[in-house]
């Protein structure tokens, strides 16, 4: 499977767009559109947790060639924290109650819109991390307190 | 424009003990932002200055790359009922090198 590129970050905003689907990039995937340089290896959205927006998203997933069956379906609609995709054109971690974040509509009042992108704002995305506590987390914190701080320099110009 | 963040302060790890006898990271500890000035490594601020000349389209080329994650990537759908679940399915089930597993330091 080919990495995780521009293109399909536009399939997911375009599709999740036409789907009415409420979502936001998060985690290192998140970091990476708002301008952190670094790696990851998949894409994590933190998606709006309602039955709703469940069939949107289901609706859209499919539409960018995600292979999900009813049952399937009826996980991701029916409230799972956690759903793992590597049933489509690349993979997809769908993150419906990250650790270190109450609600969603917190994040969604702070999000910042990159190239039509929706971003997780980069307090809420070292905040999950921070939460998550892995070593992979870890080690990628120090980094991404520093970014945090040049982009409040930036922000102040 | 970027939204202002609560009162310009920089988050720091903060240990709580844990009930396993051990320190989780588990929240942030705030320290005012005078602090902050020149707190960013040279090597970083040229990485973070170097990347926002690029293109989000090329940064995306260059950011995201695709290994085989042993067991991580030998199921095509995997679901969980609490964020919990998954990361203790991790702990359990994922090889340590893969860095899914929680920090835990010794007391003391």
């Amino acid at each position: 499977m080919a990495a995780f590129d521009y293109r399909q970050a536009e399939e997911i905003r375009d599709a999740f767009a036409r789907h009415d689907c409420r979502y936001l990039f998060i985690g290192k995937s998140g970091a990476i559109l708002l301008g952190f340089p670094d790696t990851t290896q998949d894409a994590d959205l933190f998606v709006d947790k309602s039955e709703r927006n469940g069939e949107s998203l289901v609706a859209a997933l499919r539409e960018i060639g995600f292979t999900i069956n009813d049952e399937q379906a009826l996980q991701i609609r029916s409230g799972k924290d956690f759903v793992q995709l590597k049933n489509g054109p690349f993979d997809l971690d769908l993150v419906f109650a990250p650790d270190g974040i109450e609600r969603f509509e917190e994040a969604w009042r702070r999000r910042v819109v990159v190239e039509g992108f929706p971003v997780c704002h980069i307090d809420d995305i070292i905040a999950s991390k921070i939460a998550a506590n892995r070593q992979k987390d870890r080690e990628s914190l120090p980094r991404l307190e520093s970014f945090r701080l040049y982009l409040r320099r930036q922000e102040r110009g | 424009m970027w939204p202002r963040c609560r009162a310009n302060v920089i988050p720091l790890l903060h240990l709580l003990h844990s009930s396993h006898g051990g320190h989780i990271l588990t929240s942030v500890r705030q320290i005012p932002e005078a602090a902050e000035s020149n707190a960013i490594p040279a090597d970083l601020l040229a990485d973070f200055e170097a990347a926002a000349r690029r293109p989000l389209r090329q940064r995306m080329r260059y950011a995201f790359i695709h290994t085989h994650k042993p067991v991580l990537d030998d199921a095509p759908f995997r679901a969980f009922d609490t964020t919990a679940d998954y990361r203790r399915w991790c702990e359990q089930n994922l090889p340590d090198w893969l860095g899914y597993g929680r920090v835990r330091l010794s007391a003391g």
